[in-house]
């Protein structure tokens, strides 16, 4: 049982992880779920879907992100931009995609926006061929309808 | 992980990655599906990314040519944080113009004007995406050969609770030349502005202010439509002494145009007591366009900036620090940093120096600064424009372009031919973006969805300003490409 100020968060996995309740609360889901059903703030919070790896991940992210907007000097921007471009680079793939599901099922704004924006970096100067691999997309044109769009924008194929 | 990288990534994730890329990006991604098709060219989808982009700030420094039509002209985007970095956008072969002037830019558009034809052949556009549009001519018809115009004043600009862009265009006809219907805005009617002015003061409208703070005059407002064609009259008192632009002989016509509805409408005036300074003006802020000009008093003349609120559709006076230097060579309304300004150019003795001044607080005049006064080396004309980062660029010698850095004084010169062409900051956009009807069709179930997902609240990213824009009219753009 977490003590006062505490709340524990449970993996699909079974790991258990006590964290301050500002730090849990950057999510909007556990917030609406504290808010809503005190009996969540005593006991245990199911994290579903969610595995210990990437709960820890989740809640470092959180961590430092929560201590900085509690006081700005100790953590400045400049800090916080630092710690975010080197969360996300020592991600792996698999990780990313992980974490973006969890940080969208969580609603961590934040860091839904900061992941977005690591993936809008790895598809920039995609071709439309590359993109759909990567997002799993079937294409639904036909060749005259591809050769059609094409057409709109020459420069851009 | 077999089929792909990210594979069954919710919807409203996918959104969020979309509107992270920039508009060429984006013109590639419509390839990918139909559904993608459908989201990116959707009017919202637009208008978020464009709200995204413009919380980043100016991204580019749009370097283009003054002479469109020559085959292999391209625009440079200059890298705003880094001037040295820049991306090609080759021109397409369809401007009607050989010379254009860059009037302004504003949220992804240029606004551009032919230079036979300034102010009366007008286009609107993207290099991002390269994408153009001709602006449909006014009802008032201007005849650049037989020179009946005295001026012609223009200003553009991008209202974002409103979501709209609009031209506005101040120009000073020859009545001589005026047949007697020469306008015809249909069965429309237009709004009504009128200028109150002191009789008592033989047509001059007072400055003074209640308000010592306040360097804005207040000019009231008439906002009752009117059907009346005709000319307005024109204060014969006016007419004498320096203020040309005010005789019997001629009326001073001001039009907006806005690109939702793709058509002007008149915008009437009793009186016009100023004189331009300027023929377009770049400082648009605070939804106003900003000129220099001279304002009539009893005594003397007094130079103050005239802004019109594209919205409220209005001007006003704002009144100017004293900033007196023995001589001055130049003097620009700007905008720094989302704030009014002006530069001066001004020598002292054999050098060059360069000052500007901000006011802080806007329509407060005790809060006008002077932010800096730098020496400049050479003979300078003008400034180009001002960087994000501090710097002022100036044509240097050579045709090279100086960067001068007002905090630390640091001046650079870039690897670039400044001869005949002209620089305006501006924003990524898919503004002017073009889709096919038929396709829009098939992904409209997509379409359908993402205008579920689009003002969700992932968009934490957009300033809170700029939120408002949702609330706003849509603006679509889609299929307006001439």
């Amino acid at each position: 049982m977490a003590s006062k100020g505490n709340l524990t968060l449970k993996s699909c996995n079974g790991k258990e992880f006590i964290v301050e309740e500002k730090v849990a609360v950057m999510s909007t889901t556990i917030k609406n779920m504290v808010d809503v059903d005190d009996s969540f703030a005593q006991g245990v919070i199911p994290i579903i879907g969610v595995d210990g790896k990437i709960l820890a991940k989740l809640i470092e992210y959180c961590k430092e992100h929560a201590e900085a907007d509690e006081d700005e000097e100790v953590k400045s921007e400049e800090y916080l931009k630092k710690f975010d471009e080197k969360f996300v680079d020592e991600l792996n793939l698999n990780d990313l995609y992980d974490l973006l599901k969890a940080s969208n099922y969580l609603e961590i704004t934040k860091l839904l926006n900061l992941l977005c924006q690591k993936v809008a970096s790895m598809i920039k100067g995609k071709k439309p061929e590359e993109i759909r691999r990567i997002f799993n997309i079937k294409n639904d044109f036909t060749p005259e309808e591809e050769e059609e769009i094409n057409r709109q924008n020459p420069w851009a194929f | 992980m077999t089929q792909g990288t990210f594979p069954d990534l919710p919807f409203e994730v996918i959104v969020i990655i979309l509107l992270s890329l920039p508009a060429e990006s984006l013109i590639r991604c419509m390839c990918v599906s139909k559904a993608w098709y459908a989201l990116i060219s959707s009017g919202k989808f637009i208008q978020k990314h464009l709200q995204v982009m413009a919380s980043r700030g100016n991204q580019y420094i749009s370097c283009g040519p003054r002479k469109v039509c020559s085959p292999g002209k391209s625009f440079n985007l200059l890298c705003a944080q880094n001037p040295n970095f820049a991306l090609k956008k080759a021109i397409p072969y369809k401007f009607d113009s050989i010379y254009c002037v860059h009037v302004c830019s504003s949220s992804g558009l240029l606004c551009l004007s032919d230079v036979d034809n300034f102010g009366s052949l007008l286009y609107l556009w993207n290099p991002c995406i390269r994408k153009f549009k001709c602006i449909s001519s006014s009802s008032i018809k201007i005849n650049h050969s037989k020179r009946n115009i005295s001026f012609l004043a223009l200003g553009f600009g991008y209202l974002n609770k409103k979501n709209e862009y609009k031209i506005v265009r101040i120009s000073n006809i020859e009545k001589d030349d005026l047949p007697d219907q020469y306008y015809d805005y249909g069965e429309n009617d237009y709004e009504i502005i009128e200028i109150e002015s002191d009789e008592d003061n033989n047509g001059v409208i007072e400055i003074e202010s209640d308000d010592a703070n306040s360097a804005i005059i207040e000019i009231e407002v008439d906002d009752v439509a009117d059907d009346n064609n005709e000319a307005m009259e024109v204060d014969d008192d006016i007419s004498d002494g320096e203020v040309e632009v005010a005789n019997d002989n001629s009326t001073t016509e001001v039009e907006v145009y806005s690109l939702s509805t793709d058509s002007w409408k008149k915008i009437e005036i009793q009186s016009f007591p100023w004189f331009m300074c300027d023929n377009f003006s770049r400082a648009f802020v605070n939804n106003r366009v900003h000129w220099m000009i001279f304002c009539r008093q009893i005594n003397k003349d007094e130079s103050m900036i005239l802004s019109f609120d594209l919205d409220r559709e209005m001007f006003q006076q704002i009144r100017l620090p004293n900033y007196d230097h023995a001589s001055i060579e130049y003097v620009e309304s700007v905008v720094y940093k989302d704030t009014l300004g002006f530069v001066v150019i001004h020598p002292i003795e054999r050098t060059e120096f360069c000052s500007l001044w901000v006011m802080k607080e806007y329509g407060a005049a005790n809060s006008w600064s002077k932010l800096f006064n730098v020496e400049v080396s050479g003979t300078i004309y003008k400034p180009l424009t001002l960087t994000k980062n501090d710097q002022i660029m100036f044509k240097g010698e050579d045709n090279n372009v100086c960067l001068h850095n007002f905090q630390n004084l640091r001046i650079e010169t870039l690897k670039l031919d400044s001869h005949d062409v002209d620089f305006l900051p501006l924003v990524d956009s898919l503004i002017l973006v073009e889709a096919k009807e038929n396709f829009l069709e098939q992904g409209r179930s997509f379409y359908e969805k993402a205008d579920k997902v689009l003002p969700a609240k992932q968009m934490s990213i957009v300033r809170a300003e700029t939120q408002d824009a949702s609330t706003g009219n849509e603006l679509d753009v889609k299929g307006k490409y001439i």
